[in-house]
């Protein structure tokens, strides 16, 4: 027998909640006839079971669904009537970026103009020395000129030797570039009229250093023994003018440096001053990062 | 689960569940808002719920449903969820063992008298029980029984006391 006083009252409890096969609630029940003792106290335990209550929801209306609640509209519908976000166009021209874009059009900006101005110094300077050489090529042209007159003075006769010489002052005066173009006609007829005073009177002047005392000088020296001498000086004072010159073109440290970009004019000294402290911080920089 | 089987479903088991939550707080208007999120409930479900666990389900849900209710509001005293009880009672049973055994219960803590209510109200086996609480089933059987004795206690104590 499975049920003893030890473990009756769980059998009791087992009873009362309708957990107990059908021959353990018979077994139960002989127990308990079998001591009328425990009676009491299983009745009790019976006593706490409750009897069914009768409750009514009474609004069962509410909670009553229909066919028509189920109706739905037809999903293609539905689609005509979803919205799509629009894409936000992101602003191209941000503050970062016109901040970006403003300092690389300022560096190249600078790079132009320091461009420029070297491109310009470097144009200037070959003018100089295209200059320098024409002056250098018109005076050997002259020399030579004036060699040949006064080579030719024995021979040729005195109109032939006018019209020369008139041809050599006339490219003197060329390399000059102190007397206007227009005035030459007049200029040569007046040295014409030198020359043809200075013919008849031949006096020996042999330092001929301007034009003018040059051809006069020239034209002097009417004698073959003569014009070697006169020769060689002028070839002399010519090559020391010729390096005066040089050197006072050559000279680039008077040149205005300014350099115009737009209408704005930048002080080209400055600029490169500027240029060279970029390069510094720049090695400075690099030579950090190295370390 | 089709709509005749959810208004099948309202008119077997609406009166069960909510004679369930009214006993256990004691206060209709909160009884029949639990009631109503509990069909609610199952007809949001309707097609995952079968319809022969419908009523194990609605019951799952009203006592998850009235749990969050007693958490919320604590201030209720017994004696008023006795009174309000009293109120609804439709039964002319009024003799005075019955008034000592609801008294009893109602001193019950709000698992005990859930399980007791299960239990002899709606006939639940331990098993069902505990899927119902969200309890093993041994659980049940010492929660409920620990419940009896003391029931037993308490009406042997007011039975005394009365006479």
């Amino acid at each position: 027998m499975k049920i003893n006083m030890q473990n009756y009252e769980s059998y009791c409890l087992l009873y009362i909640d309708n957990e107990l096969s059908a021959a353990d609630r018979m077994e139960l029940e002989l127990f308990m006839q079998a001591h009328p003792t425990l009676a009491n106290e299983f009745a009790a335990l019976q006593q706490t079971v409750l009897t069914p209550e009768t409750l009514l929801f009474e609004d069962k209306a509410i909670l009553y669904r229909y066919d028509e609640m189920e109706a739905s509209l037809p999903s293609s519908f539905k689609q005509s009537l979803y919205r799509q976000e629009t894409k936000v166009v992101e602003a191209f021209f941000t503050n970062q970026r016109m901040i970006g874009i403003a300092s690389i059009a300022a560096i190249l900006l600078l790079l132009l103009g320091y461009k420029i101005y070297f491109t310009n110094q470097v144009i200037h300077k070959n003018e100089i020395v295209q200059n320098d050489n024409h002056q250098i090529i018109n005076k050997k042209n002259t020399d030579s000129v004036s060699a040949k007159t006064s080579i030719d003075i024995e021979n040729k006769p005195l109109t032939k030797y006018k019209s020369e010489m008139a041809v050599g002052v006339s490219n003197k005066l060329f390399i000059n570039e102190k007397l206007p173009l227009q005035k030459e006609p007049n200029f040569i007829q007046q040295e014409t009229k030198t020359i043809d005073a200075t013919i008849t009177t031949p006096t020996i002047n042999l330092k001929p250093i301007e034009t003018e005392t040059n051809i006069s000088a020239i034209a002097e020296n009417s004698s073959p023994n003569r014009t070697e001498n006169t020769n060689a000086n002028l070839n002399n004072t010519d090559n020391q003018i010729e390096e005066e010159e040089n050197y006072n073109k050559i000279n680039t440290d008077e040149h205005d440096r300014t350099i115009y970009i737009a209408n704005f004019e930048i002080d080209g000294d400055k600029l490169r001053g500027i240029s060279r402290r970029f390069n510094a911080l720049f090695k400075r920089n690099k030579n950090e990062k190295q370390k | 689960m089709t709509v005749q089987d959810f208004n099948h479903c309202v008119d077997n088991y609406s009166d069960g569940v909510y004679r369930f939550i009214v006993k256990n707080i004691g206060h209709d208007a909160d009884a029949q808002d639990i009631v109503q999120t509990a069909f609610e409930k199952l007809w949001i479900n309707r097609d995952k719920v079968e319809t022969d666990k419908a009523k194990s389900y609605l019951f799952t849900v009203a006592y998850h449903q009235m749990i969050d209710h007693i958490r919320k509001d604590k201030k209720k005293s017994t004696t008023d969820n006795f009174e309000e009880v009293k109120a609804h009672t439709q039964t002319s049973n009024n003799s005075e063992l019955k008034q000592i055994l609801l008294r009893a219960i109602n001193e019950l803590n709000p698992t005990q008298k859930s399980l007791v209510l299960l239990k002899d109200y709606e006939g639940y086996s331990y098993q069902e029980i505990g899927e119902i609480m969200n309890l093993s089933e041994s659980q049940v059987k010492v929660y409920l029984h620990r419940a009896r004795l003391i029931l037993k206690g308490k009406l042997i104590h007011l039975q005394k006391m009365s006479a």
